[in-house]
Order: C-alpha cells, then structure tokens, then sequence
C-alpha cells in the first residue's frame, strides 16, 4: 500500500533510512519520494559517505517511485520546480542537519511534514531532546507542517518517551527511531480519518534551543536520571 | 589525556561551530574542569598586572558579585569560599558608590525599542541594570533572548542590531560585550536554571578563555571572568552531582 496523496523529500542520512524503513515496514510507503543527491562529503547529519546509495536498494526493493533531484539543496530553483510539479499535496521533509526551508520552498503551496526531535511547544530549536534528558529523563518528537516560523507549525501529534538505553547513539539513532514512531502513528492517523487532525494547532510560545554545549552533551548522555 | 578543543585557537576569530560534537565519556568533563581551572590560575597571575580601571564596570563586577553570593551560599561547600572572596571582594576594597556609578547613562530597558536601532552597550548594560535591580522577569527574558539567538547563529555579539533585531553592525570583536553578556548569561541562569542559558553561557566562556589573558585583563575586570568561571564550573558540577564518571573536586 502507499499514500497517493503524500511523497517524500529525503537527504541521504541515516534519519531518512529509519523513516523509509518503517513507512515501509508499516505499509505507509510514500507515493513518491525526491532524494536529493549526495556529491561526496561529509554533510551535518550523515555518519560515513557509502559507497552504494541503500535509500535508493530500500525504494528499488519495495517499489516505491523515486528521482534523484538535479542537486542536495532543497532551496534551489531546480529542486522547488522538481517538488512544485508533482500532484501529491503533503510531502514528508528528511532533510540535512540545521537545513531549513526558505520562503519560496513554503510557497509552492504544498504542505511539508516533519518530525521534529522534541516535545513541542516547550522544546523547539536544535538538539533539544539532549536539554529535555538533563531536564525530565526524556525525549520527545512532534509531528508538525512547516511554515516559516521555525518549529512553529501546527502539532498534528507529539509524543515523550523514556531515556534511550544507549545515550551515546541519540544523534543517529535515539532521535531518529523517536521521530520515526511519530511519524508513523501520524500517518496512521491520517489514514483512518482521512485528514490531518490537529493535537494543538497553536504552537506558540515555549523554549527555544540551540545547539547544546559538549559539556552539557556528555552530561545527558552520562546521567541515569533528571539531572535538574 | 583529552585535550579542551573549545578554548583553543582564537575563538572570536575561528568560532566553534558545536554541530555535532563527538561524545568522549567521562574524560571529556575532566579535560573541561581541568580546562577552565588552568585558565582561573592565568587569570589569578595576570590579575597581579593593573588591569581593567573602568569605574562603571568595577561596579557592574562588585554588584553581580553580592548577587551571585547568594547563589553560592545556598548551593555550595565551604571548600569554595576562600577563592571566592577573593573575587567577590567581600570585604569591600572596591569602596566605590556601587548604585551611582554602576547607575550612570543607564537607559530603562523598557525604553528599547525592537522596530528601532539598538546599540549593544546600551542594551547590555539596561539588562544587567534590570538583572540587578530585580527587574521586570520576562522583559529581560525578551531581550536576553534576541541577543542568545543573535550569538547562536554567528557566536559574535555586534556593535548594534538594526530593526527587528537583524544582522549585527559594526565591530564584532569588542571583548567588553562579551563579558558583559557572559555575566548577564550567568545571572540569568542562577536565577532560573533554565540549561539553555548555561549552554550559551559556556560558549562565551570558551570564547573568552581563548583571548590573551593580558589583553582581558586592560579590557574587562578579569576577577569578574573569573567569578562567572567559578559560577558556570559550581553549575556544572551541580548538574553532575549524580553521575560517577565527574570526579572533579574543588580544592
């Protein structure tokens, strides 16, 4: 089964393999998905470059329809067209660490789905499930549509969850196993009812963060219980 | 042994940009309080130097200095008190009228106006004026946080902001407004604990550490660096209080 009014914009990180995997899993594959390429380096967000692109075995395995967009920028001229001329409404964003969608991308009147790593409104900004450990013992993820005030959209589900057992490996898998149980229960959801209910469609106020210190990292990951 | 990575270099210059920061276990946060304890001694050698005359910061210094006593008091062992006094200057060698001077050209923070250009200094100074006096919470939260946003994305503080805040103007490399946010960073956080203050406020000590401590010293009251040092290392040790792997102790 997929979703033929939802696609998919996904940069080659180990989040987007997480997200593919259970949409898959969970028979809510993307219409379509636009994988915006990898020209060689490292980026924000990716642990090694690989040599054979496994989004791309992971789509070709279950059938799911995909391009490689003409570059990595989601910003670009190029990659908007791409994005603006397919039918599907609501694309899932996977994007790049610290990426965000600028005013033209927000404009094409298609709605982006994304998953942030907090418990919104209280943890918006960056790195926030490693401040929400050292504050509560948990983490959190919130499905939201995006618009151009960050972290701001309206919250179609949040959730917390218990500290990982494994704290060292939040970045690459904590965080992204969190936003990808989020974000099939969202799409679940959307599925029964067949439209995007909101949990809080006011998403304003809260905290915003931005990227923890190291030495406050090495406190959420060495702490066994609220350090607050 | 691991080696402190964020005071080295010239960080005003080269900015640590903190995105995912490898995790180095418990050793990380000795090399840290081992860090930050070699640059409390540089500091205690350079203070021997006459440094820093300015009046007016002498007094922000003596003030926030009775303020975060407080802070000691309720929180912290007996061990700490002797380096202390000798920075909060409790027996009042700095015999200066700490509320005129400290008061003088100080704009209400009220009177700042976001549609309008805002001049750093100023704004500095109106906030750790309100921090000070006890001033309206969330005002001062309003506009800690448009510098805290402003410093997260460049790690610069600007001469001055133009409308809404936007991107700085002027010189950037004005160490006496990085002190004087430091110290706003570390009033604001021992009155809330709120961990994103701290977050921030260890940036700008990375930031500091990393100047010549002798330019420091004519630039800014290096015991009042060294005061806000000894506060964000005390938080630091108190959020750890449960994890085995800190072995730190203050001696």
């Amino acid at each position: 089964m997929s979703l033929h009014d939802v696609a998919m914009v996904a940069a080659d990180t180990t989040r987007t393999k997480y997200y593919i995997e259970e949409l898959i899993k969970n028979g809510l594959s993307p219409h379509y998905v636009l994988l915006l390429v990898n020209s060689g380096e490292l980026l924000p967000g990716q642990k090694k470059v690989k040599s054979e692109n496994t989004l791309i075995t992971l789509l070709k395995d279950a059938d799911v329809k995909y391009d490689v967009a003409p570059n990595r920028d989601i910003n670009s001229e190029d990659v908007i067209a791409a994005i603006a001329k397919r039918p599907e409404q609501v694309f899932i964003f996977s994007g790049y660490g610290g990426v965000l969608l600028k005013e033209l991308i927000l404009d094409t009147g298609k709605k982006f789905l994304h998953i942030h790593g907090g418990y919104l409104p209280d943890y918006k900004g960056s790195t926030t499930n490693y401040y929400s450990l050292i504050d509560e013992n948990a983490i959190g993820a919130s499905a939201i549509f995006l618009t151009k005030e960050i972290d701001c959209g309206p919250i179609i589900l949040r959730k917390k969850f218990s500290a990982p057992a494994d704290r060292t490996a939040i970045d690459h898998n904590s965080d992204s196993e969190a936003r990808a149980k989020v974000l099939i229960e969202c799409l679940q959801n959307y599925v029964n009812s067949g439209d995007w209910e909101y949990e809080l469609e006011n998403n304003h106020g809260g905290e915003t963060f931005y990227i923890i210190h190291p030495v406050l990292k090495h406190l959420a990951i060495l702490g066994k219980d609220s350090l607050q | 042994m691991i080696n402190y990575e964020y005071t080295e270099g010239n960080r005003l210059d080269s900015p640590h940009k903190y995105m995912y920061t490898p995790y180095q276990g418990g050793d990380f946060l000795d090399a840290y309080f081992r860090d930050r304890s070699k640059y409390l001694k540089r500091f205690e050698q350079v203070k021997k130097i006459e440094g820093c005359q300015n009046k007016v910061d002498l007094s922000i210094h003596s003030k926030a200095a009775i303020v975060l006593n407080s802070f000691f008091d309720r929180k912290f062992s007996d061990k700490i008190y002797e380096p202390l006094k000798s920075l909060i200057d409790l027996d009042g060698r700095v015999k200066l009228d700490s509320q005129l001077v400290h008061k003088t050209n100080i704009i209400a923070l009220s009177s700042f106006d976001i549609s309008g250009n805002i001049n750093s200094e100023n704004l500095l100074r109106s906030l750790l004026d309100a921090q000070l006096d006890k001033g309206n919470k969330s005002l001062i939260k309003f506009w800690l946080d448009l510098l805290v946003q402003r410093f997260e994305v460049t790690k610069k503080i600007y001469e001055s902001y133009p409308a809404d805040f936007r991107k700085g103007e002027g010189r950037s490399d004005i160490v006496r407004f990085y002190w004087l946010f430091a110290l706003s960073l570390v009033l604001f956080y021992c009155d809330t604990r709120n961990i994103k203050y701290l977050s921030s406020l260890l940036k700008v000590t990375d930031l500091l550490c990393s100047l010549d401590e002798r330019s420091l010293n004519k630039n800014i009251p290096i015991q009042s660096l060294s005061l806000i040092i000894l506060v964000e290392m005390l938080s630091v040790k108190l959020l750890s209080k449960t994890i085995k792997e800190v072995g730190f102790e203050f001696a």
